[in-house]
């Protein structure tokens, strides 16, 4: 099991306290594509923020690939997330200063700062795969939000990592490259079995995954399997 | 480091004229620090060379004499004292003292002076002069008399002696002249001008006269004797130690220059302090330059921060990035001023005129190596500190508000 979740809450401590997840149960193997439903403020962000160690949860437990992260130290979490989290957001965030090639490397410069042979020929892998390879040497920001949507996730999919955390990642596209981008997701999916933690909003994009889960006031309220059954082939 | 040096070598190559403007700022300030310390500084060495460079630096003068009270026995006595206002005294043992001196660390030249009051005669005119009778080679180790010479040699062998450029002028004297020499103790003697000289003081231009030790002595009826000792020190600014050892060797009187020139030492002290607060200002200018530009890149790169940190990149990697940043800000404005600042400084330095203080310019500027690495240091150090407060707010954000308000 690669997620396991125990009686997980987040509360925001503030003028007014906020509580954004209550008693949150959850298991999710190794090659599995999960969706997150719910509305703005379910709580979906906070969820995967948990997983992804951005953020601690305030109760619970939290494992992740056997590592309770919840007693983890921060130098502890930011290792493990390099190691194993792949991120990818719906503004794309890639870094602009950085060529498109260094931007997939950048995992890779955390760790050792110089990336190895092995590296770039990982990196070009990825960014062909994608589609990008031509635009490898150009700066980020210097390309398409869909082609840099694509670079997100050849970065998330670098050195390996077992789990990506996607948030609301086709909510900025229009539908051709939302429809580019999950395709690419379910394709790598089924080829690396990555694990996929996918946020959206859209219904018919969450059908599409392997499992949905839906979050309703912080709490889990659905986990179930799709109504259509979706193939990388004919999404 | 090796990720944070590239990561903030990037951000430093990309950060367009907002950086530009940060090193301009760096670079006005280290000029003004390079000017202003080689200005002071020029203006402190001038002066000291000016004051002290040609003269004596620690002089040993006989202790002074005072009358004795006898006590009449079995009564009471009120008695004055009044100083011998005429009798010269002198040091006797001189020739015993003088190698002991010459072995004191730090000391780099010795010289007895023979010197008493008289009066030069030529024609009909007369003028008051101090008659200074030295060894012409310890002489010349204290008195810097090469550059010194107006005309003429500085050669008091035989009957030669040398003049102040005033004295001369008032005696309407030139190289090869006669002069007649009366002292205040009733000898008198006839030299030959062998060189004129300006001393650069208008007093002892005009009153001094050397002679060799000799003839002072014979003038000045000290045989075997002389009125004082006089002594340089390799560094003028610290010559405390070496006059504390000269006061025990030789149990006489003995001043060295910093206690004779109060006056002086308290307006160096002054500019000193100036200087101080004007290179601390010109830090705070350096430091509030490095420290906004990174507050607000900080800001517009909190997304970048955030996807960083969640790519695995740790507090300190984060904090590394931007003192990296200010440290090449800092650096390249320093390379900047002091390039160009030690430019436009060598060139101002050219402007000529007469300052007073160096002969021939009209700013008495003097750039030293030190200097300039000093400024370079500072402005590098000043940068890199400057940078802590926003590296340190950049490594505590919290990738989750940062990721989310983008």
């Amino acid at each position: 099991m690669l997620i396991d979740l125990k009686g997980v809450g987040k509360v925001y401590r503030g003028a007014v306290d906020f509580r954004a997840l209550t008693d949150v149960n959850l298991n999710v193997d190794r090659g599995e594509f999960v969706a997150v439903i719910g509305q703005s403020g379910s709580g979906k962000s906070t969820l995967l923020n948990i997983i992804g160690m951005l953020d601690r949860a305030t109760e619970g437990t939290c494992l992740l690939d056997g590592h309770d992260t919840s007693q983890q130290s921060d130098r502890e979490l930011t290792r493990l997330r390099g190691e194993m989290v792949g991120f990818i957001f719906q503004f794309h965030y890639l870094l602009p200063d950085f060529t498109v090639l260094e931007n997939v490397l950048m995992p890779s410069s955390v760790l050792k700062a110089v990336p190895s042979k092995q590296d770039i020929a990982e990196a070009m892998g990825l960014l062909e795969r994608v589609g990008i390879a031509e635009h490898a040497n150009k700066l980020a920001n210097a390309i398409s939000g869909g082609q840099q949507q694509r670079v997100a996730i050849a970065r998330a999919l670098a050195r390996g990592k077992p789990l990506v955390l996607a948030d609301e990642p086709t909510g900025n596209l229009d539908s051709v490259n939302s429809e580019e981008v999950f395709k690419l997701m379910r394709e790598f999916h089924a080829e690396k079995r990555t694990t996929f933690m996918l946020v959206t909003h859209d219904e018919r994009i969450a059908e599409r995954c392997d499992r949905v889960i839906r979050i309703t006031d912080g709490k889990i309220t659905e986990d179930r399997k799709p109504r259509t059954v979706s193939s990388p082939a004919s999404p | 480091m090796r990720f944070s040096f590239k990561v903030g070598l990037r951000y430093f190559q990309s950060g367009g004229s907002q950086t530009a403007l940060t090193i301009a700022s760096v670079a006005f300030g280290v000029t003004v620090y390079l000017f202003i310390s080689s200005l002071i500084f020029g203006l402190q060495s001038g002066l000291i060379r000016t004051t002290i460079g040609s003269s004596s630096q620690i002089t040993i003068e006989p202790l002074e004499e005072a009358a004795r009270v006898l006590p009449l026995q079995g009564q009471r006595s009120l008695s004055t004292v009044q100083p011998f206002n005429e009798r010269i005294g002198t040091i006797r043992a001189y020739l015993t003292l003088l190698p002991e001196l010459d072995k004191i660390s730090g000391v780099t030249a010795v010289s007895p002076v023979a010197s008493g009051s008289g009066v030069a005669i030529r024609g009909g005119q007369s003028r008051p002069i101090t008659i200074l009778g030295i060894d012409e080679n310890r002489g010349a180790q204290v008195y810097d008399f090469r550059t010194a010479m107006a005309s003429g040699r500085f050669d008091l062998a035989g009957q030669g002696c040398a003049v102040g450029i005033e004295l001369a002028r008032l005696l309407g004297l030139k190289v090869g002249d006669k002069l007649r020499v009366e002292s205040a103790r009733g000898v008198d003697q006839i030299f030959s001008i062998t060189g004129i000289f300006d001393a650069g003081n208008k007093g002892a231009n005009e009153r001094s006269l050397y002679v060799s030790l000799p003839n002072g002595q014979r003038l000045n009826d000290m045989i075997g004797a002389v009125s004082r000792i006089e002594m340089k020190v390799a560094d003028p600014l610290v010559v405390e130690p070496a006059t504390e050892v000269v006061r025990n060797t030789t149990q006489l009187q003995v001043q060295n220059w910093k206690e004779g020139n109060a006056d002086l030492l308290a307006g160096l002290a002054a500019q000193s302090q100036t200087t101080g607060i004007i290179r601390i200002f010109v830090m705070i200018l350096v430091a509030t330059s490095v420290a906004s530009v990174l507050i607000v890149s900080v800001l517009q790169r909190s997304r970048e921060i955030g996807i960083l940190k969640s790519l695995g990149a740790s507090t300190r990697d984060l904090q590394n990035i931007f003192i990296v940043l200010g440290a090449l800000v800092g650096a390249t404005g320093a390379l900047v001023g002091v390039g160009c600042g030690g430019l436009l400084i060598l060139g101002l330095a050219q402007i000529p005129g007469d300052s007073g203080i160096r002969p021939g310019y009209a700013l008495p500027i003097d750039l030293q190596p030190t200097l300039v690495i000093e400024a370079f240091l500072v402005a590098f150090v000043i940068g890199s500190v400057a940078a802590i407060l926003p590296a340190r707010r950049a490594a505590l954000m919290n990738p989750v508000d940062v990721i989310r308000q983008g």
